[in-house]
């Protein structure tokens, strides 16, 4: 019998958006997040961050490149770490117009 | 005259173009006062309280000032967005509220604590875009504090005076920027801030001049100080004389002028007079910045620096980074050329690097395709990458600081191998992908004819091949008068690579400074290069000038030029020349 509530996924990533993470994604990144009931970590080297607090996402600081490791635990661990990948990879959030000249 | 009259300059950074005259309206944004003191045990319940409430108010603030907002552009809205976001954190109230009861501390002290160690990690970050989101931390940090204080949080009492209001501020969170915009503000001055600011991205959109980083200004400006603000020199003034007044309204007017009428025409062909057309690219960094160029009316890109895909990061790219990166290029670039520049990085600057390694003189070091052959994995990953997107989009592959045919031949080896193993691995790329070289070490200009033989393009990086022409550090004051593209040296080494590419048969480009210079442009013209590539605000004024010449005016002024024996004689050719074949404009748009 499989139990739901002892899997776990991990995946790395590269923050894939030119600007790193700023304050949008990481708000998309919280967000998506906490649509799902497992808990997820982004850890950066020795850093790492609750997927579902902006606060501590932006924290890692992450500029393009960065490779990041997501882990979850819970019922959707792989779900949220496939749905969290897609997302840090994504070179352009839309409506980025406020980006520097 | 009292001292109070006398004019004060503040130099900032020049953040959005215009000059403007108004009135002074400060706004005190400065730090609130934060009481420390430490709390009974009984009292914890009525200090997370409070500290509950705070952030409620913060997020309902907010809000409401979003709403009043909505037609305030997308990008500033997710701003907002992502401000009540963070106040609506669980896990920030959930620390704040543990640290009161742990430490039996009061509210403001703790949000305090939290907000500046969460900044302090953003101090660490070296891209300047990510550094400047620490903000976001104090304006949200900012806003609790001064709920918690029972302090005003918003700007609700601005009048618009009628000579046009001035905002001066220590600094602007994007909330006090939103509602600034529905009073008829008419420009902005700083003391904090850089280009990539709130204020600064918004003062943009919005079209108001806006000068930021000008250190001192709030300390001596009062309400309803006459300012005036330059924001093409990045110069406040408080209480300017009428000359300066007349003189910085009049530049302002016909710079204007001129922006709008090149803007109009960016999309017109860059074609002289006598239908000689010339291609004009644009260079940039990083791939967002496509559209920057194609917006200013550039037909490709000239130059792709593709650096930032190395610094600040403890891992090299590998090649499905590369393969990915180039892929966006391409999605944004259709059909359009794009000349992708491998690593030109010094050995310092690359993740991963060896110990040890000391350049006393790092210009003349270890860097650029220098470094790619010291490190072939790091170099072959990057052409693998761009071979393999090569199949989706119209790339040229570009390699800088080649100093000789050894040289350029061990780099296209190695390109060989690349192609050997991709061909092995049964992997799709481009087998005919052009590969050219980087003009910019003297050698390469005196044996141009040899290198010419063996690349499909030459492009000349003029700031660096002035620098190692003229063996000048142009940051050094005590040298920088001896940089001047005109000189003869220059022109004579423009001429030389011309001839070799026009008997080999292959393009000429340039990438540097120069090529985005009015000045220069008659010259290039002349010499027959066949694209110029610049940063994407040149584009406009360049094609206009291409538009109102003649290219056998241009010749004749290089034939005169090249007999000149100094670069003060060609100077005054070319001053002559432009004050009988130029508008006014040129001389409003780069002066001097």
């Amino acid at each position: 019998m499989s139990e739901l509530h002892d899997t776990r996924a991990a995946q790395q990533v590269s923050v894939g958006n030119s600007l790193g993470m700023h304050l949008r994604v990481a708000g998309k990144i919280a967000q998506l997040a906490t649509g799902f009931n497992a808990e997820i970590v982004l850890r950066r080297d020795s850093i790492s961050a609750n997927a579902k607090s902006i606060m501590s996402v932006l924290s890692l600081a992450a500029p393009h490149g960065t490779l990041l490791n997501i882990e979850a635990e819970g019922p959707d661990a792989e779900k949220a770490v496939h749905a969290l990948v897609t997302l840090i990879a994504a070179s352009t959030d839309e409506g980025s117009a406020g980006t520097p000249t | 005259m009292t001292t109070d009259s006398t004019p004060q300059v503040f130099e900032g950074i020049a953040a959005s173009p215009g000059v403007v005259v108004g009135r002074v309206y400060l706004i005190d944004r400065r730090r609130v006062r934060i009481p420390r003191y430490h709390i009974e045990t009984d009292q914890v319940d009525y200090e997370t309280n409070r500290l509950t409430e705070a952030v409620h108010k913060s997020v309902e603030q907010l809000e409401a000032v979003r709403e009043r907002f909505v037609h305030g552009g997308h990008d500033h809205q997710a701003i907002l967005e992502a401000h009540e976001m963070m106040l609506r954190d669980q896990a920030l109230l959930d620390e704040a509220h543990q640290i009161i009861r742990k430490e039996l501390r009061n509210a403001e002290w703790v949000v305090e604590e939290v907000i500046s160690r969460l900044r302090s990690l953003f101090e660490q970050v070296s891209e300047p875009y990510l550094r400047e989101r620490r903000s976001d931390i104090d304006f949200v940090g900012e806003r609790i504090l001064r709920n918690l204080a029972g302090q005003p949080t918003d700007l609700s009492a601005i009048e618009p005076s009628q000579s046009g209001t001035i905002v001066v501020a220590h600094d602007l969170s994007p909330a006090d920027t939103a509602q600034l915009v529905r009073h008829r503000i008419t420009g902005f001055v700083t003391e904090l801030g850089s280009r990539t600011s709130h204020t600064s991205i918004i003062a943009r959109s919005l079209g108001v001049p806006a000068v930021v980083g000008a250190r001192g200004i709030f300390e001596c400006a009062g309400s309803g100080d006459v300012v005036l603000i330059d924001g093409f020199s990045g110069r406040a003034t408080l209480r300017p004389n009428p000359n300066e007044r007349k003189t910085a309204l009049a530049k302002g007017s016909a710079f204007e002028r001129v922006h709008m009428d090149l803007l109009e025409a960016r999309a017109l062909p860059a074609t002289t007079l006598d239908g000689h057309a010339i291609k004009v690219a644009g260079n940039i960094e990083m791939p967002h910045e496509v559209t920057d160029v194609f917006d200013r009316g550039g037909t490709g890109i000239g130059l792709y620096r593709t650096e930032f895909m190395y610094v600040s990061r403890t891992t090299l790219p590998n090649e499905e980074e590369h393969y990915r990166n180039y892929c966006q290029i391409f999605e944004e670039i259709g059909d359009a050329e794009v000349t992708i520049r491998t690593l030109d990085l010094g050995a310092d600057k690359v993740p991963g690097n060896e110990e040890g390694l000391d350049e006393p003189n790092p210009a003349l070091g270890l860097r650029a395709i220098r470094y790619s052959m010291r490190r072939p994995e790091l170099f072959e990953a990057q052409v693998a990458g761009l071979l393999r997107a090569g199949v989706r989009g119209n790339a040229r592959l570009m390699l800088p600081m080649i100093s000789g045919i050894a040289e350029l031949r061990r780099a296209k080896e190695m390109i060989e191998t690349v192609k050997t193993r991709l061909t092995r691995e049964k992997k799709l790329f481009v087998h005919n992908l052009p590969v050219g070289i980087m003009i910019e070490v003297p050698s390469a200009v005196l044996v141009a004819d040899l290198l010419a033989a063996e690349v499909d393009f030459m492009s000349i990086g003029s700031n660096d091949l002035m620098q190692y022409l003229l063996a000048i550090d142009r940051t050094n004051n005590h040298v920088a008068y001896l940089y001047d593209p005109l000189h003869p040296a220059m022109l004579r080494s423009i001429e030389t690579v011309m001839q070799a590419a026009r008997r080999a048969d292959i393009e000429v480009s340039m990438c540097g400074e120069m090529a985005g210079e009015l000045r220069s442009l008659p010259i290039l013209l002349a010499s027959g290069i066949h694209q110029l590539s610049m940063n994407s605000s040149s584009l406009p004024p360049i094609k206009r000038l291409v538009r109102e010449l003649r290219l056998d005016d241009c010749k004749e002024l290089l034939r005169h030029c090249m007999a000149c024996t100094t670069q003060t004689e060609v100077n005054a050719l070319t001053d002559e020349f432009f004050a009988q074949k130029t508008d006014d404009w040129v001389s409003v748009w780069q002066p001097g």
